[in-house]
């Protein structure tokens, strides 16, 4: 059943422009025929840039503003987490607002005064519960908003990117309750910009783009989806070929499979060691792709001072994929690395194979230790064949580079294949996609006659 | 529709009457004198006033100055109301935004709470009136039912004055000018009999005239309204609260967005 629906509804600002002294009204469309539906007991993500009207959804569901069109329909009580101001007088001290709110929020009057005190303790301010707000910290503000939010008991709870402003604690605190408000049933929407925790929360998610509903459906591709458009467009190109996807974004390179991402959103890169020993990564440049005839891309990325430059050269065949990356200027230790998806938990050179172990630290990335002379010639599999996940052969043409495979930590949960560039800061490579196994196995066995016989690889 | 919001209004009962108490509360926040100066501000005005016409234009009126208090105290509820509503949607902004009950209450609760302003001036000032004319005690019931009229008629006019008041900035810089005339051509410190016709007009198109006429006919002339009388004010501030409540409700999502 579902507990709130937009049917086409559209929302219009009208905004003053001054420039030079001259003053000009503008109509700015927040939300531009809307229309989705969510179930009761989902938790619903939202997620989009900034200014794609996100906060006027939510506003709308909340019932703060009217819609100029369409119809809306919210079926229970609602209750809101968002920016400071929202339903909190500034002026009035925390208690003074509890008391209000509660009372809006329609609470009974048998249990009223229990109630207002229940949240005063959960919110735990000392003697700042008397204090007007305007003197809170921006943690003492959500904890009492939080406070009131889960006391009132809700039917509907709307988040408004404000798990972002707390700490760890607090945070986590947010989280572990938005997962007992699941548990009993009750519905959530949350607007964030932290893809990992819509993903890990949400049921469903939408996409929304400059006011309009671009996409919803499963957390995970409405994500991608939106990953892959976001940045800066110069410097995105989609390439598509008999299932196999690739994207160049901005310095980053996803793939996918028939609908199955195989890189983690953190998607592949290249890294190197700047004078200052810190890291830089490719996504850090200013990039412009070309996209040229025959499923080829040619992007090339300058830092902001010009004093590195990257190319990067991709070509997309029927079941392969061929990547040239080259690096200039002043740095160190230039690798590649691609991010997989933790379900490939297996890997194979030509002459040996094994697992990749649990992932052991929270964030610290781990070397798993293969023997990198072998690395020339690499297969990665998924444990597990039915999720349609296709083997992967990596082959690396330079004869210097080393490979290696580490674990993330626990937080990103990838398998990375890392490609050291060779002593001329160039790497050519191939990785080629197997949907079945005994094809992989069949194209090694080759591979392994071909290196017995004394061939050079073929990239 | 207006069933249904007539509906959510007395669902939401409670919020009003809280708010209200709030605002009569925040009115002498931090004031030594406190209510007491529902009584005090009513006759020092009185006394000003008196002290002008008797004293420096020699008006000859018996009693004048409870003439100009029987006026003084509605005109001084009216006004002050209204401009604190006025105001009110700017001021409570932020529980607007909470959505979840009927906005009206935020200018109806200002009047209210200076209805009950009102009201407890009128328990010190009534035995004034009483102690110069007996018969007006008599008529305090009728004060009630007019006290009533009037509220629906400021309520009326507070939804249109704080939609405006946000719709269109200009208002503000309007409202001293605009309350200062209002009270010249109200009859609180004259009485329309003084005016010749044509210009009798202006206070009688002046709808808040009938309202202080109707006090002053109770407290000062010690006179029971006439039926006809009441139903005319009746008919008034339903037009105020209709028109104002229809103002409101077709603007109020423009109002949401400007807030």
């Amino acid at each position: 059943m579902s507990i709130i629906k937009f049917d086409n509804v559209s929302e219009k600002y009208r905004i003053k422009f001054v420039r030079e002294n001259k003053i000009s009204w503008e109509e700015i469309w927040a939300l531009e025929g809307a229309s989705f539906e969510i179930k009761e007991g989902e938790v619903f993500g939202i997620i989009g840039q900034n200014g794609a009207g996100k906060t006027t959804l939510l506003k709308l569901i909340a019932g703060m503003i009217i819609p100029d069109s369409g119809a809306i329909s919210v079926a229970g009580k609602v209750a809101t987490l968002m920016e400071l101001g929202a339903g909190f007088n500034a002026e009035f001290t925390g208690r003074e607002n509890i008391m209000v709110n509660a009372r809006i929020y329609g609470l009974k009057e048998d249990v009223f005064s229990r109630t207002v005190e229940e949240i005063i303790a959960f919110a735990d301010l000392g003697k700042f519960i008397d204090a007007p707000i305007k003197y809170y910290s921006q943690g003492m503000y959500m904890r009492l908003a939080f406070a009131l939010a889960i006391f009132i008991n809700p039917d509907i709870l709307l988040i408004d990117d404000i798990l972002a402003v707390g700490d760890t604690e607090a945070q986590h605190k947010c989280i572990k309750r938005v997962m007992e408000l699941k548990e009993s049933g009750k519905t959530v929407v949350v607007v964030s910009h932290d893809m990992d925790m819509i993903c890990r929360l949400c049921d469903r998610a939408l996409l929304l783009e400059k006011g309009k509903v671009m996409m919803q459906g499963e957390p995970e591709k409405v994500i991608a989806t939106y990953l892959e458009a976001s940045g800066d467009k110069r410097g995105i190109a989609v390439m598509e070929r008999s299932g196999l996807r690739v994207i160049f974004n901005n310095g980053k390179l996803s793939i996918s499979y028939n609908g199955i991402a195989l890189t983690n959103k953190q998607a592949g890169y290249m890294a190197f060691l700047m004078p200052s020993n810190t890291w830089n990564f490719s996504s850090n440049l200013y990039w412009e792709a070309k996209k040229l005839p025959e499923n080829k891309v040619l992007a090339e990325g300058k830092s902001g001072d010009g004093s590195v430059s990257q190319s990067w050269a991709i070509a997309l065949e029927d079941d392969y994929l061929c990547i040239e990356a080259a690096i200039k200027g002043n740095f160190k230790e230039p690798h590649v690395d691609l991010m997989f998806s933790g379900q490939y938990d297996n890997w194979k050179t030509l002459h040996e194979d094994g697992v990749f172990p649990s992932f052991m630290h929270r964030t610290n990335w781990q070397d798993i230790g293969m023997t990198p002379s072998l690395g020339r010639t690499l297969a990665l599999t998924g444990s597990a064949e039915a999720s349609g996940l296709p083997g992967l052969v990596f082959e690396v043409a330079d004869r210097d580079s080393k490979t290696k495979l580490l674990n993330t930590g626990m937080e990103f949960g990838c398998h990375v294949v890392q490609l050291c560039l060779n002593s001329t800061n160039s790497i050519s490579f191939r990785m080629a996609v197997f949907p079945e196994r005994k094809k992989l196995e069949e194209y090694l066995e080759m591979k392994r006659s071909q290196q017995e016989q004394g061939f050079g690889i073929v990239a | 529709m207006v069933k249904e919001r007539l509906h959510k209004l007395y669902l939401s009962r409670r919020v009003l009457w809280d708010m209200t108490v709030r605002q009569l509360r925040a009115n002498y926040a931090g004031s030594v004198l406190g209510l007491w100066w529902a009584v005090v501000t009513p006759l020092l005005l009185a006394v000003s006033i008196n002290f002008i016409f008797t004293v420096v234009f020699k008006v000859t009126m018996r009693n004048y100055y409870l003439f100009v208090l029987a006026g003084i105290i509605p005109w001084t509820f009216f006004i002050n109301a209204l401009n604190e509503a006025t105001n009110s949607f700017a001021v409570n902004r932020s529980i607007l935004k909470q959505g979840v009950f009927p906005r009206e209450i935020v200018p109806v609760s200002c009047v209210l709470s200076y209805l009950l302003n009102f009201f407890i001036g009128f328990v010190f000032l009534l035995p004034l009136f009483a102690f110069a004319n007996l018969k007006a005690a008599a008529f305090i019931p009728a004060l009630f039912v007019l006290a009533l009229l009037e509220f629906i008629f400021i309520a009326g006019l507070s939804m249109l004055f704080a939609s405006l008041n946000v719709l269109w900035p200009d208002l503000r810089c309007m409202l001293p000018v605009l309350f200062m005339v209002w009270f010249w051509i109200t009859p609180v410190f004259y009485s329309q009999e003084m005016l010749a016709f044509p210009l009798r007009w202006i206070t009688i198109f002046n709808p808040v005239t009938h309202y202080i006429v109707a006090y002053q006919k109770i407290l000062f002339e010690a006179k029971m309204l006439s039926f006809s009388n009441l139903l005319g004010l009746a008919f008034l501030s339903f037009l105020s609260i209709a028109g104002g409540g229809a103002f409101f409700i077709a603007n109020e999502a423009q109002l949401l967005k400007r807030i």
